[in-house]
């Protein structure tokens, strides 16, 4: 159970989140669409207190932090609960596919590492990479990157996975391996997942529920069916209608 | 012109034998220089004005005044004001000063080591929770020392070049044996000749053995 109010995050003048409440149940699939720059990516920072908000109230599974007054120990206990796959997937360059993987579980969790060997290769199995284990990233392509990406998010053991644009810095022709892969976790649905993409149809697809942002608020949510093909608001019509 | 090829050749055993004590003097002050340039680099980046700026003055003090004038107001100067740095040696002094005028230049290397770590990289050990201890022994000092290995290492052969200047206050190292052939002989050509080979072939190799290093370190790039 994730729940988010009144969430705002501004840099210097520009009031980023103006507001947001969300809430999502256990194994829920969230997409959340809009415009460029207003706002989705700073919205899953905040979650993951990549960025820190001036405001509002987040709570993943039953741990609790309130934005203006937190601690630096409440933040990380906080960010246990959340992981993040990035647009540009910043895996660890110094460590092999292996080791990102299982970096989380045993600095993190104090997991043995005999343990943790065993669940990061599982990992990397699902993301199908096994014969890549020892490489190092920059042996690796785009979309293998972002598989590693993806198996060190899921190595965290979070509630609540955050996906940030996970396919807009790759090639075309290897954006359909890794969608494969967000669609088959999400048809899990042992997850919440949130994930900004620009791919609708992908996310009409696999979503429960789908939001749209612009202007640092939640203008509209509801279904895939609902959004897509019957919008409400004037502004999600016109930017569904841009991209036809 | 006569060049005296018997004595020439003649010098190079004498100034092999110095070589282990010149690189002695170098590795000792290089790693002085290590520790105390990071500990300038934590004071450099402290939340307290005050450190702050005395980390500043002595950066842009030991970085501004050449490394002859540092040698000789801790050697000669010093030792007026205070009595016990008269038991001070040549050579002590000579590690102590390479070791601060280096210190300076090598917490900037730090600095830039630092600072080339990606900031993806950092988010990134955020988001799987990594705390702030784990994320220098993990990600930022691996990557930042890479980044700033191949400037560490001109570090260390300017270091090893700046000994040299031990000859000045008396300390018998590689320039200095060479000085003393050749004033016992009259043949100073030949012994700085000699003397001059030698420190090459020294930091030819160094250099080599550095630049494996590097690829060793770098293997990821």
């Amino acid at each position: 159970m994730i729940k988010i109010q009144n969430l705002h995050k501004r840099f210097g003048d520009l009031q980023v989140l103006k507001g947001i409440d969300f809430a999502a149940e256990e194994g829920e699939v969230v997409a959340v669409i809009g415009p460029s720059g207003m706002g989705k990516s700073t919205f899953l920072r905040c979650i993951n207190f990549i960025e820190k908000p001036e405001k509002g109230i987040l709570e993943i599974d039953g741990i609790k932090v309130d934005a203006e007054v937190c601690t630096e120990k409440e933040i990380r206990n906080f960010r246990m609960k959340a992981s993040m796959v990035f647009q540009n997937y910043n895996i660890f360059k110094n460590k092999t596919v292996l080791q990102n993987v299982m970096l989380p579980m045993t600095s993190v969790q104090k997991m043995n590492r005999q343990e943790a060997q065993e669940k990061a290769l599982e990992y990397i199995h699902q993301v199908g990479l096994t014969d890549k284990v020892d490489e190092y990233p920059s042996r690796l392509s785009g979309g293998q990157q972002q598989r590693v990406g993806i198996a060190r998010a899921m190595a965290v053991d979070p509630i609540i996975m955050l996906f940030d644009e996970p396919t807009s810095s790759l090639d075309p022709e290897l954006v359909t391996g890794i969608l494969e892969i967000i669609r088959r976790l999400a048809k899990e649905h042992k997850r919440t997942m949130l994930i900004v993409t620009h791919e609708m149809r992908f996310a009409q697809e696999i979503a429960d529920r789908v939001l749209f942002m612009d202007n640092g608020v939640i203008l509209e949510e509801g279904t895939p069916e609902k959004l897509f093909l019957s919008p409400q608001n004037e502004r999600t019509k016109r930017f569904l209608e841009k991209l036809r | 012109m006569r060049f005296d090829n018997e004595f020439f050749v003649s010098c190079f055993p004498k100034l092999v034998l110095k070589i282990p004590y010149t690189l002695w003097l170098g590795m000792i002050a290089f790693m002085a220089a290590f520790v105390l340039g990071l500990f300038l680099e934590i004071c450099y980046t402290s939340k307290n004005r005050v450190i702050r700026g005395l980390a500043g003055i002595y950066i842009s003090y030991f970085r501004s005044t050449p490394y002859i004038t540092q040698l000789f107001i801790f050697y000669f100067g010093l030792p007026q004001l205070f009595d016990f740095m008269k038991n001070v040696t040549g050579s002590t002094a000579l590690v102590i000063t390479i070791a601060m005028n280096s210190s300076a230049f090598i917490s900037e290397i730090i600095r830039g080591g630092l600072l080339s770590v990606d900031k993806g990289q950092k988010e990134a050990g955020l988001s799987i929770g990594l705390s702030p201890a784990a994320m220098y022994k993990e990600i930022i000092l691996p990557q930042a020392f890479v980044a700033a290995f191949p400037s560490l290492g001109n570090s260390f052969i300017t270091m090893i070049k700046n000994t040299a200047i031990g000859f000045t206050i008396g300390v018998v190292e590689l320039l200095s044996q060479a000085k003393m052939m050749g004033a016992s002989s009259l043949n100073f050509f030949e012994a700085y000749i000699a003397v001059g080979i030698v420190y090459w072939v020294v930091l030819v190799v160094i250099d080599r053995i550095l630049k494996l290093m590097e690829r060793r370190i770098c293997k990821y790039l």
